[in-house]
Protein backbone atom coordinates (compact mmCIF):
# COMPACT_ATOMS: atom_id res chain seq x y z
CA UNK A 1 0.00 0.00 0.00
CA UNK A 2 1.19 3.60 -0.55
CA UNK A 3 0.20 6.53 1.42
CA UNK A 4 1.09 9.87 1.09
CA UNK A 5 1.08 11.29 4.58
CA UNK A 6 0.12 14.60 3.91
CA UNK A 7 -1.98 15.85 7.09
CA UNK A 8 -3.35 13.57 9.98
CA UNK A 9 -4.00 10.30 7.72
CA UNK A 10 -2.95 8.05 10.34
CA UNK A 11 -5.01 9.50 12.95
CA UNK A 12 -5.37 12.26 14.41
CA UNK A 13 -2.47 12.94 17.03
CA UNK A 14 -0.14 12.47 14.07
CA UNK A 15 3.03 14.53 14.25
CA UNK A 16 4.65 14.24 10.77
CA UNK A 17 6.26 17.02 9.54
CA UNK A 18 3.66 17.23 6.10
CA UNK A 19 5.65 20.51 4.77
CA UNK A 20 9.40 21.65 5.56
CA UNK A 21 10.26 24.84 4.21
CA UNK A 22 14.00 23.41 3.63
CA UNK A 23 13.15 19.87 2.87
CA UNK A 24 9.89 20.16 1.03
CA UNK A 25 6.75 17.94 1.13
CA UNK A 26 6.80 14.99 2.74
CA UNK A 27 7.60 12.10 -0.01
CA UNK A 28 5.22 9.32 -0.32
CA UNK A 29 6.33 6.17 1.28
CA UNK A 30 5.10 2.46 1.71
CA UNK A 31 3.09 1.83 5.21
CA UNK A 32 4.14 -0.63 7.59
CA UNK A 33 2.17 -2.38 10.21
CA UNK A 34 3.30 -3.93 13.43
CA UNK A 35 2.14 -4.11 17.16
CA UNK A 36 3.25 -2.05 20.13
CA UNK A 37 1.99 -3.70 23.36
CA UNK A 38 -1.29 -5.33 21.43
CA UNK A 39 -1.82 -1.95 20.02
CA UNK A 40 -1.85 -2.10 15.71
CA UNK A 41 0.74 1.27 15.13
CA UNK A 42 0.77 2.72 11.11
CA UNK A 43 4.14 3.34 9.94
CA UNK A 44 6.15 4.66 6.92
CA UNK A 45 8.43 2.03 5.76
CA UNK A 46 11.42 4.29 6.11
CA UNK A 47 10.48 4.35 10.47
CA UNK A 48 12.55 3.47 12.67
CA UNK A 49 10.69 1.93 16.07
CA UNK A 50 10.92 4.66 18.12
CA UNK A 51 10.20 7.16 15.15
CA UNK A 52 6.86 5.53 14.58
CA UNK A 53 6.02 5.71 18.06
CA UNK A 54 6.22 9.09 18.83
CA UNK A 55 4.70 10.28 15.39
CA UNK A 56 1.56 8.46 17.64
CA UNK A 57 2.41 10.29 20.62
CA UNK A 58 3.61 7.27 22.05
CA UNK A 59 6.75 7.96 24.54
CA UNK A 60 6.88 5.18 27.19
CA UNK A 61 9.46 2.21 25.72
CA UNK A 62 10.96 0.86 28.61
CA UNK A 63 10.79 0.89 32.66
CA UNK A 64 13.27 0.89 34.76
CA UNK A 65 13.85 -2.19 37.58
CA UNK A 66 12.91 -1.43 41.29
CA UNK A 67 11.46 2.54 40.81
CA UNK A 68 9.61 1.46 37.34
CA UNK A 69 10.54 4.96 36.25
CA UNK A 70 9.39 4.68 32.53
CA UNK A 71 12.33 5.79 29.96
CA UNK A 72 11.96 7.18 26.33
CA UNK A 73 13.77 8.36 23.32
CA UNK A 74 16.71 10.29 25.08
CA UNK A 75 19.96 9.84 22.37
CA UNK A 76 18.61 8.45 19.32
CA UNK A 77 21.94 7.21 18.19
CA UNK A 78 21.84 3.52 20.01
CA UNK A 79 23.71 4.21 22.82
CA UNK A 80 21.83 5.20 26.06
CA UNK A 81 19.65 2.17 25.35
CA UNK A 82 17.31 3.98 27.64
CA UNK A 83 14.15 2.94 24.39
CA UNK A 84 15.20 -0.55 24.52
CA UNK A 85 12.04 -3.00 23.34
CA UNK A 86 11.49 -6.25 23.26
CA UNK A 87 10.81 -7.11 19.34
CA UNK A 88 9.70 -10.73 18.22
CA UNK A 89 10.76 -12.10 21.94
CA UNK A 90 14.28 -10.47 21.33
CA UNK A 91 15.24 -8.42 24.62
CA UNK A 92 16.88 -5.14 24.29
CA UNK A 93 16.62 -3.64 20.98
CA UNK A 94 16.85 -0.14 20.23
CA UNK A 95 14.09 1.32 19.58
CA UNK A 96 15.65 4.42 18.07
CA UNK A 97 18.00 2.46 15.41
CA UNK A 98 15.76 -0.20 14.30
CA UNK A 99 14.19 -0.05 11.23
CA UNK A 100 10.11 -0.92 11.08
CA UNK A 101 9.31 -4.39 9.61
CA UNK A 102 5.65 -5.45 8.87
CA UNK A 103 4.09 -7.65 11.70
CA UNK A 104 6.71 -7.13 14.29
CA UNK A 105 5.51 -7.20 17.62
CA UNK A 106 7.05 -5.15 20.08
CA UNK A 107 6.64 -4.58 23.73
CA UNK A 108 7.45 -2.51 26.37
CA UNK A 109 10.28 -3.74 28.27
CA UNK A 110 11.07 -3.67 32.25
CA UNK A 111 14.75 -3.39 32.95
CA UNK A 112 17.47 -4.68 30.39
CA UNK A 113 16.39 -8.81 30.56
CA UNK A 114 16.79 -11.19 33.01
CA UNK A 115 19.83 -14.13 32.57
CA UNK A 116 17.97 -17.20 31.56
CA UNK A 117 15.49 -18.53 29.45
CA UNK A 118 12.26 -16.54 29.53
CA UNK B 1 34.78 -15.06 9.91
CA UNK B 2 38.08 -12.62 9.10
CA UNK B 3 38.09 -10.06 6.27
CA UNK B 4 41.57 -8.83 4.69
CA UNK B 5 41.99 -5.38 3.38
CA UNK B 6 44.07 -2.87 2.91
CA UNK B 7 42.10 0.36 4.37
CA UNK B 8 39.63 -0.54 6.69
CA UNK B 9 37.71 3.15 7.49
CA UNK B 10 35.15 3.23 11.11
CA UNK B 11 32.55 5.99 10.76
CA UNK B 12 30.96 7.40 7.25
CA UNK B 13 30.75 11.07 8.14
CA UNK B 14 32.31 13.18 6.54
CA UNK B 15 35.93 12.26 7.93
CA UNK B 16 35.73 8.81 7.10
CA UNK B 17 33.99 9.43 3.33
CA UNK B 18 37.10 12.18 3.00
CA UNK B 19 39.26 9.15 4.00
CA UNK B 20 37.43 6.22 1.98
CA UNK B 21 37.84 8.11 -1.43
CA UNK B 22 41.18 9.08 -0.91
CA UNK B 23 42.29 6.02 -0.46
CA UNK B 24 40.54 4.25 -3.27
CA UNK B 25 41.48 7.07 -5.54
CA UNK B 26 45.24 5.03 -5.02
CA UNK B 27 43.80 1.81 -5.66
CA UNK B 28 44.18 0.48 -2.36
CA UNK B 29 41.55 -1.72 -1.16
CA UNK B 30 39.26 0.22 1.32
CA UNK B 31 36.28 -1.10 3.48
CA UNK B 32 33.96 1.46 5.27
CA UNK B 33 31.91 0.37 7.96
CA UNK B 34 29.08 2.47 9.92
CA UNK B 35 26.34 1.55 12.35
CA UNK B 36 24.14 3.52 10.83
CA UNK B 37 21.74 2.97 7.99
CA UNK B 38 22.96 5.13 5.42
CA UNK B 39 26.33 7.52 4.60
CA UNK B 40 26.88 11.27 5.87
CA UNK B 41 27.58 10.36 9.37
CA UNK B 42 25.54 13.38 11.86
CA UNK B 43 25.13 15.67 8.50
CA UNK B 44 22.73 13.36 7.33
CA UNK B 45 20.48 14.76 9.77
CA UNK B 46 21.86 18.61 10.18
CA UNK B 47 19.84 21.03 7.55
CA UNK B 48 22.92 23.83 8.68
CA UNK B 49 24.86 25.07 6.42
CA UNK B 50 28.48 23.80 6.75
CA UNK B 51 30.92 26.41 5.85
CA UNK B 52 34.02 25.58 3.50
CA UNK B 53 34.29 23.03 0.32
CA UNK B 54 33.66 19.26 0.43
CA UNK B 55 34.67 17.72 -3.06
CA UNK B 56 31.99 19.79 -5.30
CA UNK B 57 30.15 21.25 -3.14
CA UNK B 58 31.00 24.92 -1.21
CA UNK B 59 28.73 26.06 2.09
CA UNK B 60 26.22 23.38 1.46
CA UNK B 61 23.41 21.91 4.28
CA UNK B 62 24.44 18.58 5.66
CA UNK B 63 21.67 16.64 4.27
CA UNK B 64 23.22 17.90 0.63
CA UNK B 65 26.62 16.78 1.74
CA UNK B 66 25.24 13.44 2.99
CA UNK B 67 23.85 12.76 -0.50
CA UNK B 68 26.60 14.00 -2.50
CA UNK B 69 28.65 11.50 -0.52
CA UNK B 70 26.64 8.38 -1.44
CA UNK B 71 26.65 9.17 -4.65
CA UNK B 72 30.44 9.42 -5.07
CA UNK B 73 31.02 6.14 -2.75
CA UNK B 74 28.48 4.26 -4.91
CA UNK B 75 31.11 5.53 -8.18
CA UNK B 76 33.88 4.31 -6.05
CA UNK B 77 34.99 1.06 -5.44
CA UNK B 78 35.10 1.42 -1.79
CA UNK B 79 32.82 -1.42 -0.26
CA UNK B 80 30.70 0.20 1.97
CA UNK B 81 28.76 -2.14 5.16
CA UNK B 82 26.04 -0.36 6.68
CA UNK B 83 24.29 -1.27 9.83
CA UNK B 84 27.71 -2.85 11.07
CA UNK B 85 29.22 -1.36 14.07
CA UNK B 86 32.82 -1.42 15.03
CA UNK B 87 33.20 -2.05 18.59
CA UNK B 88 36.64 -3.68 19.58
CA UNK B 89 40.37 -2.71 17.88
CA UNK B 90 43.01 -5.65 18.74
CA UNK B 91 46.45 -6.51 18.32
CA UNK B 92 47.39 -6.50 14.31
CA UNK B 93 44.80 -4.06 13.49
CA UNK B 94 41.74 -6.83 13.49
CA UNK B 95 38.30 -4.64 14.05
CA UNK B 96 35.58 -6.69 15.62
CA UNK B 97 32.10 -5.88 13.51
CA UNK B 98 28.74 -6.69 14.03
CA UNK B 99 25.18 -6.24 12.55
CA UNK B 100 21.71 -7.52 13.74
CA UNK B 101 22.52 -10.78 12.49
CA UNK B 102 25.91 -11.00 12.45
CA UNK B 103 29.73 -10.80 13.75
CA UNK B 104 32.68 -10.63 11.74
CA UNK B 105 36.36 -9.01 12.10
CA UNK B 106 38.12 -7.69 9.16
CA UNK B 107 42.14 -6.91 9.50
CA UNK B 108 43.51 -3.68 7.84
CA UNK B 109 46.92 -2.84 6.70
CA UNK B 110 45.91 0.62 8.17
CA UNK B 111 42.55 1.46 10.13
CA UNK B 112 41.47 5.00 10.01
CA UNK B 113 39.17 5.57 12.94
CA UNK B 114 36.40 8.15 11.70
CA UNK B 115 33.83 7.02 14.44
CA UNK B 116 32.43 11.06 15.15
CA UNK B 117 31.30 12.31 17.80
CA UNK B 118 28.37 11.76 20.73
CA UNK B 119 25.69 14.21 21.20
CA UNK B 120 26.49 15.49 24.77
CA UNK B 121 23.86 16.11 27.78
CA UNK B 122 23.57 17.88 30.71
CA UNK B 123 22.32 16.42 33.94
CA UNK B 124 19.54 18.20 36.10
CA UNK B 125 16.33 16.90 38.05
CA UNK B 126 14.28 14.99 35.85
CA UNK B 127 16.58 14.59 32.65
CA UNK B 128 15.38 10.75 32.52
CA UNK B 129 11.87 11.46 32.31
CA UNK B 130 10.22 10.73 28.56
CA UNK B 131 10.33 13.62 27.02
CA UNK B 132 13.68 15.18 27.35
CA UNK B 133 15.99 14.39 24.71
CA UNK B 134 19.18 15.68 23.42
CA UNK B 135 19.62 18.24 20.40
CA UNK B 136 20.78 15.42 18.17
CA UNK B 137 18.05 13.11 18.86
CA UNK B 138 15.49 15.67 17.95
CA UNK B 139 17.07 16.61 14.66
CA UNK B 140 17.26 12.92 13.61
CA UNK B 141 13.38 12.73 14.32
CA UNK B 142 12.61 15.69 12.74
CA UNK B 143 14.72 15.64 9.82
CA UNK B 144 15.47 11.80 9.01
CA UNK B 145 11.64 10.95 10.06
CA UNK B 146 9.73 14.06 9.92
CA UNK B 147 8.08 13.46 13.32
CA UNK B 148 7.77 15.98 15.79
CA UNK B 149 7.98 14.52 19.68
CA UNK B 150 6.06 17.62 21.25
CA UNK B 151 3.67 20.69 20.99
CA UNK B 152 5.58 22.59 23.26
CA UNK B 153 9.40 22.54 23.06
CA UNK B 154 12.09 24.03 25.73
CA UNK B 155 15.58 24.11 24.79
CA UNK B 156 18.02 24.11 27.38
CA UNK B 157 21.99 24.51 27.55
CA UNK B 158 24.11 27.56 25.99
CA UNK B 159 25.80 25.67 23.48
CA UNK B 160 25.57 26.85 19.33
CA UNK B 161 23.97 23.60 19.08
CA UNK B 162 20.67 25.04 21.38
CA UNK B 163 20.20 27.45 18.16
CA UNK B 164 20.35 25.21 15.65
CA UNK B 165 17.80 23.24 17.39
CA UNK B 166 15.42 26.27 17.77
CA UNK B 167 15.86 27.33 14.37
CA UNK B 168 14.97 23.81 13.84
CA UNK B 169 11.78 23.79 15.43
CA UNK B 170 10.54 27.19 14.24
CA UNK B 171 11.12 26.24 10.30
CA UNK B 172 8.95 23.00 11.29
CA UNK B 173 6.49 25.89 12.72
CA UNK B 174 6.91 23.90 16.35
CA UNK B 175 6.34 25.93 19.31
CA UNK B 176 9.44 27.06 21.41
CA UNK B 177 8.05 28.00 24.86
CA UNK B 178 11.49 29.19 25.96
CA UNK B 179 14.99 28.60 25.50
CA UNK B 180 16.92 28.76 28.78
CA UNK B 181 20.91 28.60 28.79
CA UNK B 182 21.96 28.11 32.31
CA UNK B 183 20.77 24.52 33.75
CA UNK B 184 21.91 24.33 37.42
CA UNK B 185 18.93 25.82 38.43
CA UNK B 186 15.96 23.81 36.15
CA UNK B 187 13.99 20.95 37.27
CA UNK B 188 11.84 18.73 34.77
CA UNK B 189 8.87 16.79 36.33
CA UNK B 190 5.83 15.22 35.12
CA UNK B 191 4.29 11.57 36.10
CA UNK B 192 5.92 9.63 33.78
CA UNK B 193 6.68 11.63 31.01
CA UNK B 194 7.69 15.20 31.46
CA UNK B 195 4.70 17.83 31.72
CA UNK B 196 6.86 21.08 33.51
CA UNK B 197 10.11 22.38 33.50
CA UNK B 198 10.77 25.37 36.20
CA UNK B 199 13.09 28.07 36.19
CA UNK B 200 13.87 30.11 38.99
CA UNK B 201 10.77 32.53 39.25
CA UNK B 202 8.74 30.73 36.28
CA UNK B 203 7.07 27.54 35.42
CA UNK B 204 6.97 26.53 31.90
CA UNK B 205 4.23 23.70 30.57
CA UNK B 206 6.00 21.83 27.98
CA UNK B 207 5.97 18.08 26.72
CA UNK B 208 9.63 18.10 25.17
CA UNK B 209 12.59 19.87 26.78
CA UNK B 210 15.94 19.57 24.47
CA UNK B 211 19.20 19.70 25.88
CA UNK B 212 21.74 21.37 23.81
CA UNK B 213 24.89 20.20 24.77
CA UNK B 214 27.37 20.23 22.02
CA UNK B 215 29.17 17.19 20.41
CA UNK B 216 32.00 14.86 22.17
CA UNK B 217 34.46 12.97 20.65
CA UNK B 218 34.20 9.54 20.33
CA UNK B 219 38.35 7.86 20.46
CA UNK B 220 37.00 4.99 22.47
CA UNK B 221 38.47 2.39 19.75
CA UNK B 222 41.85 4.07 20.16
CA UNK B 223 41.82 4.88 23.95
CA UNK B 224 40.82 0.62 24.15
CA UNK B 225 44.13 0.12 22.38
CA UNK B 226 45.72 2.29 25.23
CA UNK B 227 46.57 4.91 22.43
CA UNK B 228 48.06 7.79 23.80
CA UNK B 229 45.40 10.83 24.60
CA UNK B 230 46.05 14.48 25.77
CA UNK B 231 43.31 16.94 27.38
CA UNK B 232 40.89 19.19 25.16
CA UNK B 233 40.86 22.37 26.38
CA UNK B 234 37.92 23.19 23.33
CA UNK B 235 36.12 19.82 23.53
CA UNK B 236 36.64 19.53 27.59
CA UNK B 237 37.84 15.67 27.09
CA UNK B 238 40.88 13.30 26.29
CA UNK B 239 41.44 12.99 22.52
CA UNK B 240 44.09 10.92 20.65
CA UNK B 241 47.58 12.39 19.89
CA UNK B 242 48.12 12.30 16.50
CA UNK B 243 51.29 12.65 14.04
CA UNK B 244 51.04 15.42 11.46
CA UNK B 245 49.58 12.08 8.90
CA UNK B 246 46.52 11.62 11.62
CA UNK B 247 48.39 8.59 13.23
CA UNK B 248 48.16 7.09 16.63
CA UNK B 249 50.55 6.27 18.64
CA UNK B 250 49.14 3.07 17.63
CA UNK B 251 51.04 2.10 14.44
CA UNK B 252 48.83 1.87 11.50
CA UNK B 253 46.03 3.30 12.91
CA UNK B 254 44.70 6.98 11.90
CA UNK B 255 41.81 8.98 13.79
CA UNK B 256 40.22 11.52 11.69
CA UNK B 257 37.82 14.45 11.99
CA UNK B 258 35.34 14.39 15.56
CA UNK B 259 36.91 11.41 16.98
CA UNK B 260 39.88 13.35 17.60
CA UNK B 261 38.47 16.96 18.72
CA UNK B 262 34.89 18.67 16.51
CA UNK B 263 35.62 20.19 14.04
CA UNK B 264 33.29 21.15 10.94
CA UNK B 265 32.54 19.26 7.85
CA UNK B 266 35.29 20.43 5.47
CA UNK B 267 37.58 20.49 7.91
CA UNK B 268 36.58 16.65 9.10
CA UNK B 269 36.66 15.68 5.12
CA UNK B 270 40.29 17.39 4.82
CA UNK B 271 41.48 15.32 7.86
CA UNK B 272 40.07 12.39 6.53
CA UNK B 273 41.71 12.79 2.87
CA UNK B 274 45.15 13.03 4.74
CA UNK B 275 44.51 9.97 6.66
CA UNK B 276 43.52 8.24 3.31
CA UNK B 277 46.22 9.22 1.75
CA UNK B 278 48.77 8.80 4.71
CA UNK B 279 47.55 4.98 5.30
CA UNK B 280 48.08 4.44 1.23
CA UNK B 281 51.26 6.30 0.67
CA UNK B 282 49.16 8.49 -1.44
CA UNK B 283 51.27 10.56 -4.02
CA UNK B 284 48.86 14.11 -3.13
CA UNK B 285 49.36 13.72 0.59
CA UNK B 286 51.50 17.17 0.52
CA UNK B 287 48.49 19.19 -1.33
CA UNK B 288 46.22 17.68 1.47
CA UNK B 289 48.38 18.39 4.11
CA UNK B 290 48.61 21.94 2.92
CA UNK B 291 44.50 22.29 2.44
CA UNK B 292 44.32 20.89 6.20
CA UNK B 293 46.80 23.15 7.28
CA UNK B 294 44.80 26.50 5.54
CA UNK B 295 41.73 24.93 6.99
CA UNK B 296 43.18 24.99 10.07
CA UNK B 297 44.40 28.35 10.46
CA UNK B 298 40.81 30.16 9.18
CA UNK B 299 39.03 30.84 12.65
CA UNK B 300 36.19 28.52 13.80
CA UNK B 301 32.70 30.12 13.32
CA UNK B 302 31.50 30.10 16.91
CA UNK B 303 32.66 30.04 20.50
CA UNK B 304 35.54 27.42 20.62
CA UNK B 305 35.13 26.27 23.79
CA UNK B 306 32.30 24.05 25.16
CA UNK B 307 30.69 25.54 27.83
CA UNK B 308 31.50 24.26 31.24
CA UNK B 309 28.63 21.74 32.91
CA UNK B 310 27.10 23.29 35.49
CA UNK B 311 27.40 21.64 38.89
CA UNK B 312 24.61 19.15 39.35
CA UNK B 313 22.63 19.16 42.64
CA UNK B 314 22.86 16.41 45.21
CA UNK B 315 19.41 15.32 43.89
CA UNK B 316 19.82 15.30 40.39
CA UNK B 317 20.74 11.40 38.46
CA UNK B 318 24.15 11.75 37.27
CA UNK B 319 24.04 8.28 36.07
CA UNK B 320 21.04 7.22 34.24
CA UNK B 321 22.06 3.71 33.96
CA UNK B 322 22.51 2.67 37.29
CA UNK B 323 20.64 5.47 38.88
CA UNK B 324 23.25 7.14 40.48
CA UNK B 325 22.35 10.82 41.82
CA UNK B 326 25.53 13.63 42.68
CA UNK B 327 24.82 13.08 45.87
CA UNK B 328 26.29 9.69 46.13
CA UNK B 329 28.95 10.61 44.00
CA UNK B 330 29.95 13.42 46.09
CA UNK B 331 30.03 11.14 49.50
CA UNK B 332 32.60 8.41 47.30
CA UNK B 333 35.43 11.74 46.40
CA UNK B 334 34.84 12.28 50.68
CA UNK B 335 35.23 9.08 51.06
CA UNK B 336 38.58 8.85 49.14
CA UNK B 337 37.45 8.39 44.92
CA UNK B 338 40.11 10.08 43.44
CA UNK B 339 39.60 9.34 39.93
CA UNK B 340 36.69 8.75 37.73
CA UNK B 341 37.80 4.97 38.04
CA UNK B 342 37.64 4.95 41.60
CA UNK B 343 34.14 6.81 41.17
CA UNK B 344 33.34 3.86 39.18
CA UNK B 345 34.32 0.97 41.72
CA UNK B 346 32.92 2.66 44.41
CA UNK B 347 29.23 3.85 42.91
CA UNK B 348 28.85 2.03 39.40
CA UNK B 349 28.39 5.37 38.22
CA UNK B 350 29.67 4.58 34.57
CA UNK B 351 28.94 1.23 34.42
CA UNK B 352 25.87 0.85 32.98
CA UNK B 353 24.80 0.06 29.48
CA UNK B 354 25.79 3.98 28.02
CA UNK B 355 29.10 2.72 28.84
CA UNK B 356 29.49 6.42 30.89
CA UNK B 357 29.10 8.73 27.81
CA UNK B 358 26.13 10.61 29.86
CA UNK B 359 27.57 10.58 32.91
CA UNK B 360 31.78 10.67 32.87
CA UNK B 361 31.80 14.69 31.79
CA UNK B 362 29.21 15.22 35.36
CA UNK B 363 31.37 12.71 37.11
CA UNK B 364 34.55 14.73 36.22
CA UNK B 365 33.92 17.90 36.99
CA UNK B 366 32.63 16.66 40.72
CA UNK B 367 36.05 15.57 41.01
CA UNK B 368 37.42 18.88 39.72
CA UNK B 369 35.40 20.59 42.27
CA UNK B 370 35.48 18.52 45.14
CA UNK B 371 39.61 17.75 44.76
CA UNK B 372 40.05 21.32 43.25
CA UNK B 373 42.01 19.33 40.47
CA UNK B 374 42.44 20.81 36.68
CA UNK B 375 40.43 19.39 34.36
CA UNK B 376 43.36 17.99 32.15
CA UNK B 377 44.43 15.89 35.62
CA UNK B 378 41.57 13.75 36.23
CA UNK B 379 42.23 10.98 33.59
CA UNK B 380 39.20 9.49 31.25
CA UNK B 381 38.16 6.43 32.42
CA UNK B 382 39.46 2.76 31.65
CA UNK B 383 37.67 1.79 28.42
CA UNK B 384 37.81 -1.87 27.14
CA UNK B 385 35.85 -3.35 24.28
CA UNK B 386 33.31 -3.64 23.26
CA UNK B 387 32.60 -0.28 22.09
CA UNK B 388 28.64 -0.83 21.41
CA UNK B 389 26.13 -2.70 23.09
CA UNK B 390 26.75 -6.22 21.62
CA UNK B 391 23.99 -9.02 21.31
CA UNK B 392 25.86 -12.47 22.88
CA UNK B 393 25.19 -14.58 20.04
CA UNK B 394 26.16 -12.43 17.45
CA UNK B 395 29.72 -12.79 19.10
CA UNK B 396 29.12 -16.45 19.58
CA UNK B 397 28.55 -16.11 16.23
CA UNK B 398 25.05 -18.26 16.73
CA UNK B 399 23.61 -15.30 14.87
CA UNK B 400 24.96 -16.74 11.59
Amino acid sequence: MRTRWVGAVDDSGSRRITRHPILGELPAADSVTFTFDGRSVLARADDTIASALLAHGIRRFRSMPETGAPRGYFCGAGRCMDCAVTVDGLLNVAACTTPVRAGMVVKTQHGLGTWGPS
Amino acid sequence: MTRNTDVLVIGAGPAGVGAALAAAGEGTRVIIVDENVAVGGHLRWSIATQRGTIGDLTDARGTAIAAWAVERLRHSDVEIELGAAAWGLFDDRVVGVTSRERSFQIRAGSVIVAAGATDAAIPFPGWDLPGVLTSGALLRLMHLHRVLPGRRFVVVGADPCGDEAVEALELAGADVVTRWRTCHDIIAGGDGEVVWLDVPGARHDTDCIVIAASRIPDPELILQMGGAAVYSAIDDCFVPVRSETLETSISGVYAAGDCAGVLGAAEAFAEGRVAGLAASNGAGLERALGELAELRASPPPHEARRPTLPAPRDSTLVCRCERIAAAEIRQSIADGAATIDDVKRRTRSGMGVCQGIYCLAAVSMLLQRERGLAPEVVSPMKVRPPARTVPLAALAGTGE
